[in-house]
């Protein structure tokens, strides 16, 4: 069914609803209110030393982690260094393909860290690294049944964007251009629209990939 | 399951799956040889001798119509004129929400038009008219169950337009930004990387605003445009008609020629040899 | 008997069939660029002169407009 934009809204309540309730001093997500709207990637850094430092000086509160097979010969851990921080560590599904994939491992992500979080990846290709749209919003769907608070990754599509909402995500984190591209917001356009159609619910892209 | 792209295909190949196949004089769409690479919409014209006129300038073989409840008191037909003019009437299904939806006016138009293609629209919203990516591969599965020859306007999400491939649709047909918009190409890049991993047509739909954002698709490797509002819409619809179809044409000689690359410092193409000293 | 055409209400003689529709519906009699479908399902062409309409069904009949 067709769903109609209140065009009437004023630009302030488009722009960041946050701001008309009343929240001027925080980022609500998930159900909190957060100091700092800045959520940092640990992966791509060159030795744990230099993720700390750049942790610390971002101010980001929410930093986000991978699940892998134990490697019993590393050194150290991204999480021992992220809990030293007190900082909350917010667990990914990349590298999955389909739904499937990515809510087993959101369920494991669970049991790993404790927190019914889930940065969701479901990915189309290993060379864009773009979001499946079908397959994202299946495993949203699953995920959100199962009660857990879903930030999903997703391509620039508005329409997608509010049916992830619709969904019950709580947020959408919409792509500026491919992960680590470092090519920017390639269609501002689409970014503009879909923070008007899911009023309050798209994060910044992340910078998770703006690596070395 | 991921799907890697063979990138050690040719430039050639990437560029122009029909150039490579010998297609280099037509435009291979549906299984059948087309002369012009535009494809144009019949809708917003304010008459029908305007949209006549604009037509024939345009070149166009395919033109798209739609399908809506008989008006008793409506005065002449566009589909008249258009089998008048001998042309390919390709019916939409604009105006449809869900793949239920689309799928019955598909078969509709199929009774309407005696032809089993059907370019499908399936859309999100009535405020950016952007496709809805769940009920358009929704429909286009269906729609090719069933036997019909689908060229899908979808969004510049490559992976979508690589599952409606995979599907069985005959192209993709990817909007350069909101329909009847005119803001052109909005992300060149999206279409680069779809027509880079295509293997059937793709077709710029939608956002086109002048020649030069025609003549830009054509030379990101698009092998055909369709448009409607920006001719339909402009001043003098025969003479934009005319514009466009000489944008795509100069778009696809452009595409084919190689184009220099881009470089941050000059190349002079004067040759310094030889050159006197004059003191 | 009363049906509903394009989303009016009308009486039609009992025993019309969607044919009958068409023409009440103001579709001339050439019917290229005419479809017919009957509570959501599309008749063929050819069965419209035999497709009996009952009461309170919902018939649409379309033709070709001008489009994008």
């Amino acid at each position: 069914m067709p769903s109609k934009v209140d065009s009437e809204a004023s630009a302030a309540e488009r722009v960041d609803p946050g701001i008309s309730r009343g929240d001027v001093d925080g980022f609500q997500l998930g159900g909190r209110i957060w100091g700092s709207r800045l959520i940092v990637g640990t992966g791509g850094f060159r030795s744990l030393e230099a993720m700390e430092r750049a942790l610390v000086a971002s101010g980001a509160e929410i930093v986000t982690v991978a699940l892998r097979r134990v490697d019993p010969l590393a050194r150290g851990s991204a999480l021992e260094v992220i809990d030293g921080l007190g900082l909350f560590a917010l667990p990914n599904t990349a590298g999955c393909y389909t739904a499937r994939d990515a809510v087993r491992t959101a369920q494991l992500a669970r049991e790993a860290f404790e927190t019914d979080w889930i940065k969701l990846e479901v990915i189309g290709d290993d060379r864009t690294l773009f979001p499946d749209a079908v397959e994202l919003l299946d495993a949203a769907q699953q995920l959100i049944d199962e009660g857990f608070t879903v930030l999903p990754y997703t391509n620039d599509d508005p329409i997608l964007a509010r049916r992830l909402q619709d969904a019950g995500c709580a947020a959408v984190m919409p792509l500026g251009s491919p992960i680590g591209s470092g090519m920017g917001i390639r269609n501002p356009y689409n970014i503009q629209i879909a923070g008007e159609s899911a009023p309050g619910l798209v994060a910044a892209p992340t910078i998770e990939d703006a690596r070395e | 399951m991921p799907s890697k792209v063979d990138s050690e295909a040719s430039a050639a190949e990437r560029v122009d799956p029909g150039i490579s196949r010998g297609d280099v004089d037509g435009f291979q769409l549906g299984g059948r040889i087309w002369g012009s690479r535009l494809i144009v919409g019949t809708g917003g014209f304010r008459s029908l001798e305007a949209m006549e006129r604009a037509l024939v300038a345009s070149g166009a073989e395919i033109v798209t119509v739609a399908l809506r409840r008989v008006d008793p008191l409506a005065r002449g037909s566009a589909l008249e004129v258009i089998d008048g003019l001998g042309l390919f009437a390709l019916p939409n299904t604009a105006g449809c929400y869900t793949a239920r939806d689309a799928v019955r006016t598909a078969q509709l138009a199929r009774e309407a038009f005696e032809t089993d293609w059907i370019k499908l629209e399936v859309i999100g919203d009535d405020r950016t008219l952007f496709p809805d990516a769940v009920e358009l591969l929704d429909a286009a599965q269906q729609l090719i169950d069933e036997g019909f020859t689908v060229l899908p306007y979808t969004n510049d999400d490559p992976i979508l337009a690589r599952r409606l491939q995979d599907a069985g649709c005959a192209a993709v047909m990817p909007l350069g930004s909101p329909i009847g918009s005119g803001m052109g190409i909005r992300n060149p890049y999206n279409i680069q990387i779809i027509v880079e991993s295509a293997s059937v047509p793709v077709v710029l739909d939608a956002g086109i605003g002048t020649p030069s954002d025609a003549a830009l698709a054509m030379e990101l490797g698009c092998n055909g445009v369709l448009l409607s509002s920006s001719v339909a819409r402009a001043k003098d619809p025969e003479r934009m008609a005319r514009a466009m179809r000489q944008a795509v044409e100069a778009g696809y000689a452009a595409r084919r020629a190689g184009r220099i690359p881009r470089k941050l410092h000059a190349e002079g193409s004067t040759p310094d040899q030889g050159l006197p000293d004059l003191g | 008997m009363t049906i509903e055409l394009n989303g009016r209400t009308v009486e039609l003689s009992p025993g019309a069939t969607v044919a009958d529709a068409v023409i009440e519906a103001g579709a001339d009699g050439d019917s290229r660029g005419v479809a017919v479908a009957v509570d959501g399902q599309v008749i063929r062409r050819v069965d419209w002169g035999k497709t009996k309409l009952r009461s309170d069904q919902s018939v649409e009949v379309v033709r070709a407009v001008q489009g994008g």
